[in-house]
């Protein structure tokens, strides 16, 4: 299990403390020595006390057998200091309990019984109890206890934390989110603060009254949960509700024991199940009052990470339903093709007919052969009327999901996060030479979000894919533009010199029968944005220059 | 010359058939259109034509694609002159090859009346 960053701060400050708190034995058995005891036994204290302080470094920050061996070694020392002062003395007292006063900030996990009995072991041999005694001793014990639980309930939130946080950065954490569930159960099962043994969670939501399985630690075929529960919930005025025992009813088989916890996020509200492992008299007698309070922390992280899982999925689904119109854009321009292709068979039949015709001296079978190109003609005007009429369709803007002409008011800032947002995903640094006057804020520039999204990220992955290395951005303005000024040192003359030809001429066929890496779409996307552009080549660096016109801020 | 053309839209190509056959073959050319293969009711019949052009997408309705009857004429060993293979698709090749079917020629759909000349002109 992972230990959070928490948990190892307060490990940290827990050692510096011990080392504090060693000193405080000796430096506070000093002080009875000097109240109560003869100065000529001053070399066998100093003694004791040195060979102590090595004992303790030896065994320091260690686990296990050394913990125990730590606290044995603190009472054998105070033990040592007080043998010959009167054991009913309010300072023998104190140093007697001092390592139960300081037992939250024990260094070990676990702590052990030895604290409380090694006191009472000694106080029996010596036969001297009093209320000096006893009163600190129940007290410091009943302090202690709320100690332990406090440090237990911090120590398992925190083990869940750190699952969950782990948990997220797992492949797994995507594809199977139920995993958690697997390692949730370790943690409740192995926590003294449990107490029953956690065999299953399930995990459903309520939406617009509707319930649905989200996941759960089993796979889910089918389940009924009354309606009337879903209507309490539903009702409930309460950010979490919680309820025992009802009625459930998964796969087929009936789990009348359960406990039921949700969380409201929105106007979804996440429901978990909690099933014991066996017949447990606290569970089924629903004596768990502090239960909901304790595992709340956990199942509100989880609520929120299903919420943006399922909301990102919804997202997934909109962009491949947006996607899927662009898809059917592009088949339908290639079976356009096909179309067009088919159509104009019977023109180039036509014409290779008519020459042919023309030719000929056979007079025998001309008028034969003039019926069939006749009939060749009247079947190439209707063609002629398709071809035309599926053009159409194709160049109508209308129909073309590709297009970015909508444009929006943005601020510079807007701009330059963009291009620092693609530039990142490309290049380590972004180090742009700005010469914006960024604190003026009475002009936005338009631009569609989509659309410059599409030419930064095209322009910059040639960038970085055919550039020789070193890359640059400028951000300067004018009176009337704001420039963004990208360049690149170059690594291919020839292509570099193609990609500014292809930027330069107004020949689109010329320009789709080259590789110019996407460039026909990144002057497509500028025109329709109208962002002006130029490319050339400067000092051997190619540059590619878009201008966006500066409007009043109204 | 009896000419088998299995073809669903002979429509398509008929005028560039028809005027090499008037232009060429001063009508002599004897025109069998199958839309399915189930028309010629026994395959090895195909022998009996000098020359067979094979649409690869018959009818909806046709047993056997343009593939099955390759495939019968090769795995019956039907003896048939010559055949040259109808399609709009320009990668019938590596398909041919993929199914494991002998090379044969290729007329690309629209047809130009020059190049079924150029296909039929051994005929002459």
């Amino acid at each position: 299990m992972t230990t959070s960053i928490l948990l190892k701060v307060d490990q940290r400050a827990k050692r510096v403390i011990s080392v504090l708190y060693r000193i405080l034995i000796v430096v506070y058995g000093f002080m009875l020595f000097y109240l109560f005891q003869e100065r000529n036994e001053l070399f066998e204290y100093l003694l004791v006390s040195l060979v102590y302080f090595v004992v303790f470094l030896i065994a320091h920050g260690k686990e296990g057998f050394f913990s125990y061996f730590r606290l044995i070694t603190d009472y054998l020392f105070i033990f040592f200091i007080v043998r010959k002062i009167p054991i009913d003395n309010f300072y023998v007292s104190v140093l007697i309990f001092l390592p139960i006063l300081n037992s939250s900030n024990h260094t070990s996990r676990k702590r052990s019984s030895l604290l409380y009995l090694i006191p009472i072991l000694y106080l029996s041999i010596y036969r001297k109890f009093s209320l000096f005694i006893i009163i600190p001793y129940v007290l410091f014990f009943i302090i202690n206890m709320f100690g332990v639980i406090r440090f237990m309930y911090i120590s398992f939130n925190e083990h869940l934390n750190s699952l969950i946080d782990n948990f997220l950065i797992s492949p797994e954490s995507v594809e199977k989110p139920h995993k958690i569930y697997e390692k949730a159960i370790d943690v409740f099962n192995q926590s003294s603060l449990i107490f029953f043994e956690v065999d299953k969670i399930m995990c459903f939501k309520i939406k617009n009254e509707n319930i649905i399985p989200v996941n759960a630690s089993l796979f889910i075929w089918n389940f009924t949960v009354d309606d009337d529960l879903i209507s309490q919930i539903v009702n409930s005025p309460k950010e979490s509700y919680f309820a025992f025992h009802s009625n459930l009813i998964i796969n087929g088989i009936s789990f009348p024991k359960n406990y039921l916890l949700t969380y409201r996020i929105a106007d979804t509200i996440y429901c978990y199940f909690i099933l014991p492992r066996k017949q447990n008299f606290i569970f089924d007698n629903e004596l768990m009052p502090y239960f909901n309070e304790l595992v709340a922390p956990f199942f509100s992280r989880t609520s929120k990470i299903f919420e943006a899982y399922s909301e990102r999925k919804r997202l997934g689904i909109e962009a491949i339903v947006e996607m899927e119109s662009k898809i059917s854009y592009v088949q339908n321009a290639k079976s356009s093709m096909h179309f067009i292709r088919n159509k104009l068979g019977p023109l180039s039949n036509y014409l290779a007919m008519i020459t042919d015709y023309e030719q000929s001296d056979s007079k025998a079978n001309k008028s034969a052969l003039k019926a069939i190109i006749d009939a060749e003609r009247s079947k190439l005007s209707t063609s002629v009327d398709e071809i035309l009429k599926r053009a159409h369709y194709i160049l109508d803007r209308s129909n073309n999901p590709f297009l970015v002409n909508k444009l929006s008011d943005h601020s510079i800032k807007k701009l330059y996060s963009e291009v620092k947002r693609v530039w990142e995903s490309y290049f380590n640094v972004f180090v742009p030479s700005l010469n914006w006057n960024v604190t003026r804020d009475d002009y936005v520039i338009k631009f569609n979000t989509i659309g410059l999204d599409f030419v930064l990220v095209n322009w910059i992955n040639n960038m970085k894919k055919y550039g020789g290395g070193k890359q640059f951005v400028t951000l300067d303005e004018d009176s009337q533009f704001i420039i963004l000024d990208f360049s690149n040192s170059i690594k291919d003359l020839i292509g570099a010199t193609d990609a500014v030809h292809a930027f330069q001429s107004n020949d689109r066929i010329e320009i789709l029968q080259r590789n110019t890496h996407g460039i026909v779409e990144i002057i497509d996307f500028l025109n329709q944005m109208n962002i002006s552009y130029n490319a050339h080549i400067e000092s051997n660096k190619l540059h590619l220059i878009l201008k966006f016109i500066k409007h009043h801020n109204k | 010359m009896k000419i088998l053309i299995f073809e669903n839209e002979f429509f398509k190509v008929e005028n560039a058939f028809n005027y090499v056959n008037e232009r060429y073959f001063n009508g002599n050319l004897e025109f069998t259109i199958l839309p399915k293969s189930q028309d010629l009711v026994n395959l090895s019949d195909m022998s009996k034509y000098d020359y067979i052009f094979l649409d690869i997408s018959l009818a909806k309705k046709s047993d056997l694609d343009g593939f099955g009857i390759l495939k019968k004429i090769e795995e019956e060993n039907i003896s048939i002159k010559k055949l040259t293979i109808l399609t709009g698709n320009g990668d019938i090749k590596n398909k041919l090859r993929e199914l494991g079917l002998k090379d044969y020629p290729v007329l690309l759909k629209p047809v130009v009346f020059s190049q079924l000349y150029d296909n039929l002109k051994s005929l002459s």
